[in-house]
C-alpha cells in the first residue's frame, strides 16, 4: 500500500504542476482549446495515442481477451488502419481551414450554424457514455490500490481531472497526456517480460493460454459478424471522432500531422498487443474471475513486484485520465464555443467565454460520475461502454465529415439529418435491436443514406462554403 | 496434395497469434510508403 501511495502522489503531483504551469501559458480561446495550432509531431503524436489509449485498452481489451479469446484481439487492426485514413484520406482537405472544434468545421463547411450546434449536442451525449466507463475502470483500481470502495474511488478519480483540466485547458492536457504516455509505455514495457518470466517462459505462456481455455486461440469466441462490424466501429470511430479529429487542428503542417500520426499508430498498436499479452497470461493465472475488468488490476496486485505493480497501476489510471481530460476538452468547447458563442450569445469576450467553457466542463464530467454512481451502466465490461462511444460517434461523423471534404454537393440538410439519423438509428440498435450486429453498421449506412438522400433535394451549399475544402489553397501549410 | 482447406489453415492456433502482428507490421509498411511518397 505505501508503495503504491507514494507512486501515485508523485503522479497526481506531477500533474497538478503541470496543470498550472499550463494555466500560465494560457493567454487566448487558441491556447485553450488547440495549444495555439503550434504541436509537433512528438507532442502532437503522442497526445493523440494518450487520448487514444484509455481504460478500454488497460481495462477494457485484455478484460474482452480474458473472456472470449485473442480472436478480439484482431479488432487491434482497424486502429493502425483507421489512422492510416485519418492521415491519408481526411487531415489534408480537413486542417485546409483550421478551427478550434470539430463542429466548427461542420458549421463552416455546410455554412450552418444549427448543423453546428447538432454536432455540439451530440458530441455532450456522447462523452457522457465514454466517460462513464473511465469513470467505472477508475472504480476499480482505486479501490485496488488504495483500498476505498469503488463509489469512493469514483468521485475522487473526478475530482483530480476535473481540477487540472478546468484550470489548464488543451495546455495542460496535451502536457498531461506526454507524461501519462510515458508512464502506460514504462509501465507495460515492465509488466510484459515479468509477467512472461512468470510462466517461465513465452511460449510456455502460448502453451498454457490455449491448453486453459480452447476458446483461446480460436475463431469462436464471438460470433464473426459480431467482431467483424466492432472492427468496422473501431474503425470509422478511429477516422472521424471529435477528440481525435481536433488534434489535427493542434498540429502545425501536414508534414507534422503524417509524422504525428505515424507516432501514433506505432504507440497505439504496440501498447495493445502487449496489453493483449498480458491478458493471456491472466488467462492462465486467474482463469475464473468474477469481471473480465479485474484481470489487468489483479495481475499487477498479485504477480508483479510493488513498485512495477503501482507503476502499472498508475498506467492504468494515465490511460483513463488521459482520454477524460481530452473528453472534457471537446465537450467543455462543444458547450462555450459551439452552443453558447455561436447560438446563444455571438458578442460574449473571450474571458466571458473561458468562464462558461470551465463550469460548462465541470458540469459535463460531474453528470458521467452522478449517473454511474446511480447504477446506470452497472455489470456492462468497459470495453463495450467504449465501443458504444466509438458506434455512436462514428454513426454520427463519419459520413457527415468525409462526405463533406470529398462530396461538394452535401448540404447543410443532408448533413443535419446524417447526424441525427445515424445517432438515433445506433442508440435504438443498441436498445432494440438484435444481437450480433454492432450498432455502428445501421448507423453508419443510415447517416451515409440520409447525407445522399436529403443533400439532393435540398439546395447545393454556397461556392464560398465549399471551396476552401476543394480548391488548391491551403490556411495549413503543407511543411 | 495438401488436403488441408484455408480455413482449417487460418484457424490455426499460430496464424491466430502471430498472423495478427504479421497484418500490423504490413500496415505500417504501406504507411511509410504512402508517406514517402507523399513527400517526394
Amino acid at each position: 500500500m505505501s508503495v503504491s501511495l507514494v507512486v501515485f502522489g508523485l503522479y497526481f503531483a506531477l500533474v497538478f504542476l503541470i496543470g498550472w504551469l499550463s494555466l500560465r501559458k494560457t493567454d487566448n480561446a487558441d491556447d485553450y482549446w488547440i495549444a495555439g495550432g503550434e504541436l509537433g509531431w512528438v507532442l502532437g503524436g503522442a497526445t493523440m495515442a494518450a487520448t487514444h489509449t484509455s481504460a478500454g485498452t488497460f481495462i477494457g481489451t485484455i478484460g474482452v481477451i480474458h473472456t472470449v479469446g485473442w480472436s478480439f484481439g484482431w479488432l487491434i487492426l482497424s486502429v493502425p488502419m483507421g489512422y492510416f485514413v485519418m492521415a491519408a484520406v481526411l487531415a489534408p482537405r480537413f486542417t485546409r481551414v483550421r478551427k478550434l472544434t470539430l463542429p466548427g468545421f461542420i458549421e463552416t463547411r455546410y455554412d450552418s450554424k444549427m448543423a453546428r450546434g447538432v454536432a455540439a449536442v451530440i458530441i455532450l451525449v456522447a462523452a457522457t457514455v465514454y466517460i462513464q466507463a473511465q469513470i467505472v475502470a477508475g472504480g476499480l483500481v482505486a479501490n485496488i490500490v488504495f483500498g476505498i470502495s469503488p463509489t469512493q474511488g469514483m468521485i475522487l478519480f473526478t475530482l483530480i481531472l476535473l481540477a487540472y483540466t478546468v484550470i489548464g485547458g488543451m495546455i495542460a492536457v496535451v502536457y498531461t497526456d506526454f507524461l501519462q504516455l510515458v508512464i502506460m509505455t514504462a509501465g507495460i514495457l515492465i509488466a510484459v517480460p515479468l509477467t512472461i518470466r512468470h510462466l517461465d517462459g513465452f511460449t510456455n505462456l502460448l502453451d498454457y493460454a490455449g491448453a486453459m481455455n480452447s476458446l483461446t486461440f480460436s475463431w469462436d469466441g464471438m460470433p464473426k459478424m459480431l467482431l467483424f462490424t466492432m472492427g468496422l466501429a473501431f474503425f470509422l470511430g478511429g477516422v472521424a471522432t471529435p477528440e481525435k479529429v481536433v488534434r489535427l487542428y493542434a498540429m502545425k503542417d501536414m508534414r507534422t500531422i503524417r509524422r504525428g500520426v505515424l507516432f501514433t499508430i506505432v504507440i497505439v498498436t504496440v501498447m495493445i498487443l502487449l496489453v493483449a499479452t498480458v491478458a493471456l497470461g491472466s488467462i492462465v493465472l486467474f482463469p475464473k474471475l468474477p469481471t473480465g475488468d479485474l484481470a489487468m488490476p489483479i495481475v499487477a496486485r498479485a504477480i508483479l513486484p510493488p513498485v512495477v505493480g503501482a507503476l502499472l497501476l498508475a498506467a492504468i489510471t494515465s490511460a483513463m485520465m488521459s482520454t477524460v481530460d481530452s473528453l472534457l476538452i471537446v465537450a467543455g468547447s462543444a458547450l462555450s464555443e459551439d452552443i453558447y458563442h455561436t447560438l446563444i450569445h455571438p458578442e460574449a469576450t473571450h474571458e466571458r467565454r473561458l468562464v462558461v467553457a470551465r463550469v460548462g466542463i465541470f458540469v459535463v464530467g460531474t453528470v458521467p460520475l452522478l449517473m454511474t454512481l446511480s447504477g446506470v451502466s452497472d455489470g456492462e465490461l468497459v470495453q463495450f461502454i467504449v465501443l458504444l462511444f466509438t458506434a455512436l460517434m462514428a454513426s454520427s461523423f463519419f459520413m457527415p465529415v468525409i462526405g463533406g471534404l470529398y462530396w461538394r454537393r452535401a448540404n447543410k440538410q443532408g448533413a443535419i439529418a446524417a447526424m441525427i439519423g445515424g445517432l438515433t438509428t445506433a442508440m435504438a440498435w443498441e436498445a432494440l435491436g438484435p444481437e450480433g450486429i454492432d450498432p455502428v453498421l445501421p448507423g453508419f449506412l443510415v447517416s451515409g443514406a440520409l447525407l445522399f438522400i436529403v443533400s439532393l433535394l435540398a439546395a447545393a451549399p454556397p461556392a464560398s462554403a465549399t471551396d476552401p475544402y476543394f480548391s488548391r489553397a491551403r490556411t495549413v501549410p503543407e511543411s | 496434395m495438401n488436403d488441408r482447406s484455408l480455413f482449417d489453415a487460418i484457424g490455426d492456433a499460430g496464424f491466430i497469434y502471430w498472423g495478427l502482428f504479421v497484418a500490423f507490421a504490413l500496415i505500417v509498411v504501406a504507411y511509410l510508403v504512402w508517406m514517402w511518397r507523399s513527400e517526394r
